[in-house]
């Protein structure tokens, strides 16, 4: 008879335990989502916001075409970028650029960041528009990529420093 | 188009269904690429970008790309929810309620755009949010409706399931049926609108701005339109036909 009861308490502990550790892994399937977005909200909460991030000085450190020997391939004419070499490109408040090169301001445009921040958008006052791939952006490095479509990137590339 | 459930459609039904929603995604699609350098009809691209954007540790970015995919999702889960919620109410009108939203979004859209718009960087991203949400509303009420045989905002599911059709069409070994035959017109309906829709939109954006989504927005009232003017005309017609002894006995 005790031991019929020992074995009725042990499959109920076995249960309770059992349905404690369904719960527990439960919670935790729950939580997962909640805390990936609760991270992921803290995260772009604490990071700039790109139109932010750009104002200031840039100096240019390199103007590469990554994509030049396959252009047989890949033609796009280049005589249609307009090459920012040497320059310093003074992102101001309210969307205005200056270029300058060896300390004398060279051209002003217009620019505007699109997309989900990684497009930059430049519009001179000839109505020449020039578009670029952001394809880094922060404190320190600005990194751009000449767009000439949205599949078609990276034929030339443009580095710049942050000036402080 | 919308005043039969999925168990009543005819291949007719859902030709006119895919073809002028097809058109709206497609216009929606290229007016937003050409305003926002970012797709709107469909989500494969954002997932990816998604991922990309957390290796890089843009965290702006993976925020805004996280609640443009939640948008669109949320998008399909209240066209569902509001048709069953109100499918008592008929099926017309249960099926036009995602429709009429989707239109008082896209309405929105297209005169802050047309108005307001300043292209800056939060705008932007509200604007796309904007759009995401209306294709995600309407994919899921095409997909409920048609009950999953339709779908019109993305080519990616299209051109999986009509390389497989095709297949089926041309192994000797399959015969071809008439299911297999309607369901290749639709995928072709789908494909050659959405590829017109994007002509047209792109065109139209080029040429008078944000007031191209007025053009969507007519075409989706022509969708919710056509079947009120349909059920009222077979409403009317069904009462003139009724026998005299039946309106007598109502009486």
């Amino acid at each position: 008879m005790v031991l019929v009861n020992f074995k009725l308490v042990s499959e109920s502990n076995t249960t309770i335990l059992k349905s404690k550790i369904v719960m527990l892994l439960k919670g935790l399937i729950y939580s997962i989502p909640v805390f990936l977005v609760t991270a992921v909200i803290f995260l772009s909460l604490s990071s700039d916001n790109p139109e932010k991030l750009i104002l200031g000085d840039w100096q240019e450190l390199e103007w590469s075409y990554e994509k030049a020997d396959d252009l047989p391939l890949f033609y796009y004419d280049l005589s249609k970028i307009i090459k920012h070499e040497a320059e310093k490109w003074v992102f101001k408040d309210g969307r205005k650029i200056e270029f300058h090169k060896d300390n004398e301001l060279v051209t002003v445009a217009d620019y505007v960041i699109k997309g989900r921040g990684h497009i930059l958008k430049l519009t001179y006052p000839n109505g020449k528009e020039e578009r670029y791939d952001i394809k880094e952006l922060n404190h320190n490095e600005m990194i751009l990529n000449f767009d000439i479509g949205m599949e078609t990137r990276g034929i030339a590339k443009l580095t710049f420093k942050r000036k402080s | 188009m919308l005043s039969k459930g999925r168990e009543k459609r005819t291949t007719g039904d859902n030709l006119l269904l895919a073809g002028t929603t097809a058109t709206a995604a497609g216009m929606t699609n290229v007016i937003s690429v050409i305003a926002f350098f970012a797709f709107t009809s469909n989500v494969t691209g954002h997932v990816a970008i998604f991922a990309e954007e957390i290796v890089k540790g843009h965290w702006h970015q993976v925020f805004v790309v996280f609640i443009w995919l939640f948008l669109f999702l949320f998008g399909a889960f209240l066209s569902n929810y509001l048709i069953t919620s109100v499918a008592k109410k008929g099926t017309y009108f249960s099926h036009s309620v995602p429709v009429l939203l989707e239109i008082i979004v896209l309405l929105a859209i297209a005169i802050y755009g047309h108005q307001y718009y300043q292209e800056t960087l939060r705008e932007t991203e509200f604007m796309i949010a904007g759009l995401l949400f209306c294709m995600g509303l309407q994919n899921g009420m095409v997909s409920t409706i048609s009950g999953g045989i339709v779908k019109t905002t993305h080519v990616t599911g299209l051109f999986t399931d009509l390389g497989a059709e095709i297949s089926q069409w041309l192994h000797p070994s399959t015969t071809n049926t008439k299911v297999l035959k309607d369901r290749l017109y639709l995928r072709f309906a789908i494909l050659g609108f959405y590829i017109f829709g994007g002509l047209i939109g792109g065109k139209a954006f080029l040429s008078f701005d944000f007031q191209a989504l007025y053009l969507v927005c007519v075409i989706l009232l022509f969708v919710a339109y056509y079947d009120l003017t349909m059920v009222i005309t077979r409403k009317t017609i069904r009462k003139i036909k009724r026998p005299s002894y039946e309106m007598q006995e109502q009486n």
